[in-house]
């Protein structure tokens, strides 16, 4: 049941991850920690004319984190602010395509908690 | 337990009723219990909520009576746990003393040479894992504790990995203190135990007021009572210091050699297996308590552990709140395995079909 998990679409994305380095241009850069694993995200986004016009990731991540975080940085690139302000865990589970179960949620969100960081630390003026 | 809830429930040292003074004296007979098994007093065991509680009670108490001065120094070790090292950081911190960590040679152990270069004039306190609970080192506490006492140094034995493992004695091994948790041992979770020596039971002032503690308050002044007690303010976890009491007979029933010899014999049947597999590293002190780590190559220690507890495997994956000594081992933590007198070779066997499994999803 567990290995259902690990899809192989979410494999090939813990493998081979999108938007998996640093972004020195970046205008917002978060870092998130997982407290239950020590797993630690750091979101880079770039905006331009108000719109992600890059958005990549780096960090210590178990498969879950880093599949999760490959799709999540595709899925924020040309959102413009208040598009990313409607962004949910659910926007991301959908992005996942499978169930997941309790004892996983911090690590698949914690892309998406990097950008509520970044949400209130770096766009909170803008508002 | 169940028999305190159903016919007896009430609080320790209060109530002139019956069920109260049948609830002092299973409390207290559990207290006799504890001492009986690691070789302390009686008047030598105060009861807390569990290991780290009892680090927090003891680091609280050494500050408060303790003269800590600006430059004096606390030695850890790199097995240490997070309950003693993150205490005694912010103690340093707060006094203006200086924190060294010992550290471990390539076989996991702290070496007597090295520990003792570590020790001077200028040493108050000194935290010792009796047996590391990432990879399992049994140290060698007496030798170290007499290294220690060259320059009286406090010192402090966390036991927590040892006690209902292999026989420990307080006396013998001469620490200061010495603490354990209930829940490593068959007993219920929310006990504990810090086994102080007598003359600084009879010397220390508590860090922490409240009932129970007091022979008298008056407006001016509070008189503490002079034994142990003094330190277990407010109302003990009853039922959970008697259900270590009830741990304590069923370990003493079986025999604390037995358990060691079959956990020994199962922890080598696991490293043995472990051991054979291409992808898996294992991290096991020489001397050791039934415990070790693993990692594999290329996954996350979290994926293993969730494919594991898949396959009925209960391990612990991450820092094991002892990041010093896992860092050591990886960036990512590691996968902790604990044998005991319960778990059996086809509780190995399970852990190594679970790895097939973690091989074959991540096409290992």
């Amino acid at each position: 049941m567990s290995q259902d998990l690990y899809s192989e679409f979410l494999l090939e994305h813990a493998r081979l991850p999108q938007n998996n380095i640093a972004l020195n241009n970046a205008t917002c850069t978060t870092h998130v920690l997982n407290e239950g694993c020590a797993d630690s995200l750091d979101l880079y986004l770039k905006i331009e004319k108000e719109c992600v016009s890059e958005a990549t990731f780096t960090g210590t991540l178990c498969a879950l984190s880093t599949a999760s975080s490959s799709l999540f940085t595709e899925f924020l690139k040309g959102k413009n602010i208040d598009e990313l302000r409607l962004v949910t865990p659910g926007s991301l589970y959908n992005l996942l395509g499978v169930t997941i179960v309790e004892s996983r949620t911090r690590c698949v969100l914690l892309c998406y908690e990097a950008l509520q960081k970044a949400l209130q630390t770096c766009f909170s003026l803008k508002n | 337990m169940d028999t305190y809830y159903k016919e007896y429930r009430a609080s320790t040292h209060r109530g002139m009723y019956e069920s109260a003074t049948r609830a002092t004296m299973e409390f207290e007979f559990a207290r006799k219990k504890v001492a009986e098994f690691i070789d302390a007093q009686e008047s030598e065991v105060i009861f807390t909520s569990g290991s780290t509680a009892a680090a927090q009670l003891l680091i609280a108490t050494l500050e408060h009576n303790l003269d800590l001065q600006d430059g004096d120094e606390i030695i850890v070790t790199e097995l240490d746990h997070h309950a003693t090292l993150v205490p005694l950081q912010q103690l340093a911190k707060r006094k203006k003393m200086i924190l060294k960590v010992v550290p471990v040679n390539e076989d996991w152990q702290i070496e007597e040479l090295v520990f003792e270069s570590y020790i001077t004039e200028k040493t108050k306190i000194v935290s010792l894992v009796h047996g590391s609970n990432v990879v399992g080192t049994i140290v060698p506490i007496k030798k170290l504790v007499e290294c220690a006492q060259k320059i009286n140094a406090f010192i402090i034995v966390d036991a927590a990995q040892t006690v209902g493992h292999m026989p420990v004695s307080f006396k013998d091994c001469n620490a200061d203190a010495l603490f354990f948790s209930g829940h490593k041992m068959c007993s219920p979770t929310g006990v504990g135990v810090l086994a102080l020596k007598e003359k600084w039971v009879q010397n220390f002032v508590p860090p922490y007021g409240g009932g129970g503690v007091v022979q008298s308050v008056s407006k001016e002044k509070t008189i503490f009572l002079e034994t142990s007690k003094k330190f277990e303010a407010g109302t003990p976890p009853i039922a959970e210091v008697i259900g270590l009491g009830a741990a304590i007979d069923y370990l003493k029933k079986d025999n604390v050699e037995d358990v060691i010899k079959h956990s020994q014999e199962v922890f080598n049947y696991a490293i043995g297996e472990l051991q054979k597999i291409s992808y898996v590293r294992v991290f096991a002190g020489l001397d050791n308590i039934g415990v070790f780590s693993f990692v594999v190559s290329r996954v996350h220690p979290h994926d293993v552990a969730y494919i594991l507890g898949g396959a009925g495997v209960a391990v612990r994956a991450g820092f094991q709140c002892a990041e010093l000594v896992s860092r050591k081992i990886s960036d990512n933590g590691v996968v902790r395995v604990s044998v005991y007198g319960y778990t059996t070779k086809e509780n190995i066997d399970a852990l190594i079909e679970g790895l097939q499994k973690v091989a074959q999803t991540f096409s290992l």
